[in-house]
């Protein structure tokens, strides 16, 4: 996700009970092979959510797959660095 | 953030490790690596039965053992190629798109290490037909054409090719 967030940074989630997320949201969710990633929500398709990073080499749900909503917890609302 | 402030967020909140990268280098897969692999173990199978009723003198047996390595060397090429494509490439939206894929996998491991055991020319470019299926459909999955074109070195037989 750099330049937007860079290795060490932290972040705060929003479960997504509380504030739903949606296109363009950076959001967490557990990928069954990766565990926990952080991408940005491209679009909702009929599978899931396709995700995408922010560089154009990210690697993204042509890779990931899509993901279903029950392994999405929720948004960043807010990052810092430590 | 002071640390202190940190600290302190982190002893009342959970705090838990996330990734955003996966494996490095990112989007580089090509099944090109598979087919050259495929077709140079074609070539030494080619060699060896060219070779084969020669007169046994040391030359000989140095020819054929370099033939026979370098055999088995792309026979593993190929096969460790193939496996990182479809293990690492290959996923949900595309195994949807292409059924397939698992069991032509599988079946070019199972070639392959024949291939490897035997010296079978038949056996190699039945081979070759299962990677060729396997890069267009590495190709079809990227959105990308493919054609058959024959490949200007020896052994000279047709090969996927994608249209850029």
């Amino acid at each position: 996700m750099s330049p937007e967030l860079q290795d060490g940074d932290y972040v705060l989630v929003l479960n997504k009970s509380v504030l739903k997320p949606k296109e363009g949201d950076t959001i967490l969710f557990e990928h069954d092979f990766h565990g926990k990633l952080l991408k940005k929500w491209s679009r909702k398709t009929e599978t899931g959510v396709f995700v995408d990073g922010v560089q154009k080499h990210s690697i993204d749900s042509h890779t990931l797959g899509t993901i279903p909503m029950k392994d999405i917890f929720g948004k960043v609302i807010y990052s810092f660095s430590a | 953030m002071p640390n202190k402030t940190l600290n302190l967020l982190k002893s009342i909140l959970p705090v838990e490790e996330a990734g955003a990268h996966c494996d490095i280098p990112c989007k580089i897969y090509d099944p090109s690596s598979a087919i050259i692999a495929c077709l140079s173990l074609i070539r030494m199978v080619d060699l060896i039965n060219e070779f084969k009723d020669a007169e046994q003198t040391i030359g000989w047996q140095n020819k054929m053992s370099r033939f026979i390595s370098e055999k088995e060397r792309n026979g593993q090429i190929l096969k460790e190629e193939i496996r990182i494509i479809w293990g690492d490439f290959f996923k949900a939206p595309q195994i949807e798109k292409y059924p397939e894929i698992h069991e032509l996998t599988h079946s070019i491991m199972m070639s392959a290490s024949k291939c490897k055991q035997e010296v079978d020319k038949e056996a190699s470019l039945a081979l070759l037909e299962k990677v060729n299926r396997f890069a267009e459909i590495f190709w079809g999955a990227k959105g990308i054409q493919t054609k058959k074109a024959k490949c200007p070195y020896p052994p000279e037989l047709e090969v996927i090719y994608p249209q850029l």
